[in-house]
């Protein structure tokens, strides 16, 4: 995406919903991360009980857990990642998170979230595994009570 | 059931199945780890039962945990994801039906967990001995393996299920 949207600071806790299609035996598919625009919610706006009820309202589908971390820790696993592979490090490639609120939404039954927020660029499926394997050592997963 | 297991030449493998896995497979079977994974494969019955479901074949493959999980991935829709996310693709499912014609049962060789992809596809998730990941992604047009001791992502055609299994350690591989 080529817009300019304001980015998220370092000290900022983001967290990220896992819908119940990517969460089985109390752990997250590798791919919880793969891809463009992942979705975030920024908890300086919302706490994490809100965020929580919006994405699932928005998704209309269960949240079972979730994980919180800041963006600078999101950045430094990026690298560590990064520094082990040969192309991403010629690319000089590095993660970011843009703010993306969205409005309600009448039609589509969809609340407003002002936390929405999104991660930058596209992340391939290694590099994904590799950001839960860190979010795991720190046992950063949160249940949030759905089956 | 009487099971005929045909073993390949190396040869007749893709590039990728061949050179890796010499190195990366071979040290870890066992004797009876072959035994036990040839065992599970079949190439041809010929007890002259009748052929099995599609059902039938993908609770054995999946193990009754894994069917029942299936059942449930099945039925989101689109955007279950965040606002993206397809639903599970028809093709996915044939993906996996195709790999299941080549291993009998998945659920009985690894800790099985089983999750939807974002564009529609059926991921097949494990650890192995090692704790290292190992996943088989199903979508209609190819396979996706991820070999995460490797930090490997690689594709194989739909027509090449058998080293989708070698590649993931679930078939033997001929020393042939």
């Amino acid at each position: 995406m080529t817009c300019q949207r304001p980015r998220c600071e370092g000290s900022e806790e983001i967290l990220r919903g896992i819908t119940s299609e990517q969460f089985e035996d109390n752990t997250p598919s590798p791919d919880l991360f793969e891809g463009d625009e992942v979705s975030v919610n920024r908890l300086k706006i919302m706490s994490r009980e809100k965020s929580i009820i919006v994405i699932r309202h928005n998704t209309v589908n269960s949240i079972p857990a979730c994980y919180i971390f800041t963006v600078t820790e999101l950045v430094n696993w990026t690298q560590e990642y990064v520094s082990k592979n040969t192309d991403l490090k010629r690319r000089g490639f590095t993660v970011w998170v843009e703010e993306a609120p969205t409005e309600k939404n009448e039609e589509l039954n969809q609340l407003a979230n002002p936390a929405h927020a999104e991660i930058e660029p596209k992340i391939t499926l290694g590099l994904s595994k590799h950001l839960i394997n860190c979010l795991s050592k720190l046992s950063k997963l949160s249940l949030c009570g759905d089956g | 059931m009487q099971i005929t297991y045909f073993p390949m030449q190396s040869s007749m493998l893709p590039a990728f199945a061949r050179v890796p896995l010499q190195q990366a497979e071979i040290r870890r079977l066992s004797v009876s780890d072959i035994i036990r994974a040839a065992e599970s494969i079949v190439v041809s019955s010929n007890d002259g039962a009748q052929p099995l479901d599609s059902a039938t074949i993908l609770r054995q493959f999946l193990g009754q945990k894994g069917y029942s999980r299936l059942l449930t991935l099945k039925e989101s829709k689109q955007g279950w994801n965040h606002g993206k996310g397809e639903p599970l693709h028809e093709g996915s499912l044939k993906a996996c039906l195709n790999l299941a014609n080549k291993l009998t049962s998945l659920a009985s060789r690894v800790k099985l967990r089983i999750y939807l992809s974002e564009n529609g596809g059926l991921n097949l998730v494990w650890d192995n001995a090692m704790g290292e990941t190992k996943m088989i992604r199903c979508m209609p047009n190819q396979y996706l393996v991820f070999n995460e001791e490797l930090g490997l992502e690689k594709h194989f055609a739909l027509t090449d299920a058998y080293a989708v299994l070698l590649a993931t350690g679930l078939a033997p591989l001929s020393l042939a």
